[in-house]
């Protein structure tokens, strides 16, 4: 079903959207779920995770548009789990690594971080492969950087390197262009 | 709050082969929309919901000195009635005591809400209550055209909360309800936020020094306390929703008076126990909400309260809205406990060793200890995954402090620390100063003890050292 199409059924609340989204966007939705989680959630945990993002989905159409669903789900996905994890982190040890991207391109201002936002996506376009793939993998789909490594035929230790560079670029992109990280 | 970039994008990246990203214990997508349309049956959709049969004049839950009602009512023990109560009741004999407040919703694509002030409110905390839409454009209601509405305000003993009432009469929406934070006890510079709505959604709150508390709903309780210092007298407040109830059954009634020497308690623990029952019932999308109602004596010598009980689904609408929050509180209300000495060590976030620490002085107050330390640098840690040099997290969530009391009582505490947030430790050459924010809780998810008054403490035990006050 096209994807315009499918939102406009989802939007009239019709199972069947949500169903072909649900086996659409799966795969993608427990794999985000599963690198922030680190290993610290149980497979009922992350297909409770799961279910919970495509009913937020349902119950919150209005956000939904035509090539945004993606970005969407994977927002609801993120939100849900990062709230699952601090909540699990008050009563056990969470591997730090599920929050290491927090601060790295977040800014304060909240009128600011849309721009911010787009302009990160510009900016990420322009520092070249492959440091844009480690990048996103790394900070859009939470992959750790041996799983980086691992599919991308490079040394972990490189990637952390690769890492490090091209936030220093990123960085230095978003200031040049007047935003406060 | 930092808003982090890479989760509000709009458009997912190109170019990036999904089917190489880990699949997660291989989720069926069967399996999935089976549990999915399981859940989104059982719930009515909006629409439906609209029609439902029963609706009670609802709810703006809103906050702040109405807390300090709340914190007081949770011990039970009323002797600082007027302390507690004497500001907030002068001038209020009967009746509703921000009766005289007025709402204003407007209720259109952006839910735009303000609060235009509530008159007869001596601490004036209600005011002014701006909302910022969610392009960052400020609401200003009109009076000549907004709809002014007068405000109520019942107590939820169940959920601890405060509940202001207003009747939204014109739009989408007859009953509303908006969750914000209220706080337990004014003089203590703290408050307290419960989401008592099954699997709850995020309620954020931001200092206008930019430091950042997150309230997360507890998935697992269904309830969430959370508690944080009050720097400011001004700070942001976020409202991510906004609550619908429909379907209300009445579980049970019961009237307390409070200020009376002999005060009672019965009344109110056999409504407990028929809520407790309640809650064990609850289906998907209930909750447990209150009605309160309060009459004080003329001479403030004590307050009568009633306070209705019901059962009733909660639509769930998704606000995100920000708005600025002016505050009065006292000065904190803290006392000092002394500490030997002592080294003590803790399990660091994973991959990081352990860091030791001496452990100076303890500040307790309300919900919140303040523990100097004196840390072992050598056992700092590089965080070569982030490349984040002199980052310092430690894991103290096993660490439950005991709080004894001076009457004897032992009340159990969780540590509600997130310290890898930078707003919760200072370091100044080496020396760290951590807060670790506690909450106390009896039978896991009970909240009745929500507030310890600092004065009451006879020690703390935390990791195995008992503490005692100075």
């Amino acid at each position: 079903m096209d994807e315009s199409i499918l939102i406009k059924k989802l939007k009239e609340q019709d199972p069947s959207a949500l169903e072909e989204i649900i086996r659409k966007y799966t795969r993608l939705v427990s794999s985000i779920i599963g690198s922030i989680a680190c290993g610290n959630l149980t497979e009922q945990d992350v297909e409770e995770l799961t279910e919970d993002t495509f009913i937020a989905l349902w119950y919150n159409t209005e956000k939904a548009e035509e090539n945004k669903l993606k970005a969407y789900i994977c927002q609801i996905a993120k939100n849900k789990t990062k709230n699952k994890l601090r909540d699990l982190g008050r009563h056990k040890v969470v591997s730090i690594e599920s929050v290491t991207a927090e601060d790295d391109f977040a800014v304060s201002d909240e009128t600011e971080a849309k721009n911010a936002s787009l302009c990160l996506q510009e900016a990420i376009n322009e520092i070249g492969e492959p440091d844009r793939e480690i990048i996103l993998r790394r900070y859009y789909y939470y992959q750790s950087s041996s799983a980086i490594g691992k599919i991308m035929g490079i040394n972990p230790q490189t990637v952390r390197t690769k890492i490090a560079r091209a936030k220093d670029k990123l960085r230095k992109i978003l200031i040049e262009r007047g935003f406060t990280l | 709050m930092k808003t982090q970039l890479f989760d509000i994008f709009e458009t997912a990246p190109e170019g990036i082969d999904e089917n190489t990203l880990e699949p997660a214990y291989n989720i069926d997508p069967e399996e999935v929309i089976k549990g999915v349309m399981k859940k989104i049956s059982v719930k009515q959709t909006p629409a439906k919901k609209k029609k439902a049969k029963k609706k009670i004049v609802l709810t703006l839950i809103a906050a702040a000195v109405a807390a300090g009602i709340l914190g007081t009512v949770s011990v039970g023990a009323m002797g600082g009635f007027n302390e507690a109560f004497g500001d907030m009741f002068a001038g209020e004999k009967s009746g509703n005591l921000y009766s005289g407040g007025n709402v204003s919703i407007q209720n259109n694509e952006n839910y735009k809400i303000n609060f235009l002030g509530v008159t007869g409110d001596r601490n004036n905390a209600f005011a002014p209550f701006t909302i910022k839409n969610a392009d960052g454009s400020a609401f200003t209601a009109d009076p000549e055209k907004d709809y002014i509405l007068p405000l109520n305000m019942d107590y939820d003993p169940d959920s601890d909360s405060i509940l202001i009432s207003s009747t939204y009469t014109n739009g989408t929406y007859d009953n509303v309800s908006i969750k914000v934070p209220f706080f337990t006890k004014l003089t203590s510079g703290r408050y307290s936020e419960v989401d008592y709505v099954n699997g709850g959604g995020e309620i954020s709150y931001t200092f206008m020094d930019d430091s950042t508390i997150r309230c997360i709903p507890s998935y697992t309780s269904g309830i969430m306390l959370e508690e944080m210092n009050l720097k400011g007298e001004e700070m942001k407040v976020e409202i991510k929703e906004l609550y619908v109830y429909h379907d209300v059954e009445e579980i049970c009634t019961c009237t307390n008076v409070y200020g009376d020497e002999n005060f009672d308690e019965t009344p109110q623990k056999e409504a407990d126990a028929k809520i407790r029952e309640a809650r064990k019932h609850l289906k998907e999308g209930q909750v447990i909400v209150g009605k309160y109602d309060h009459i004080a004596a003329a001479d403030d010598s004590h307050i009568s309260i009633t306070a209705k009980y019901y059962l009733a689904d909660a639509e769930k609408i998704d606000l995100n809205m920000t708005g600025t929050w002016k505050l009065n509180y006292r000065d904190e209300n803290s006392v000092q406990l002394s500490i030997k000495s002592k080294t003590i060590s803790h399990e660091c976030w994973e991959k990081r060793g352990t860091v030791s620490y001496q452990v100076n002085s303890i500040t307790a107050s309300p919900f919140t200890a303040v523990i100097d330390i004196q840390a072992d640098k050598d056992s700092e840690r590089i965080d070569k995954e982030s490349g984040v040099d002199n980052e310092f997290f430690f894991e103290v969530a096993n660490s439950c402090p005991v709080i004894t009391l001076k009457n004897g009582e032992k009340v159990q505490c969780e540590y509600q620390s997130d310290l890898n947030n930078g707003d919760t430790y200072e370091e100044t050459n080496g020396n760290y100063k951590i807060e670790l924010r506690y909450t106390a809780i009896q039978d896991g998810i009970d909240t009745k003890r929500l507030f310890i008054n600092p004065d009451e403490i006879q020690s703390v035990e935390i990791e195995g050292v008992t503490i005692p006050v100075r």
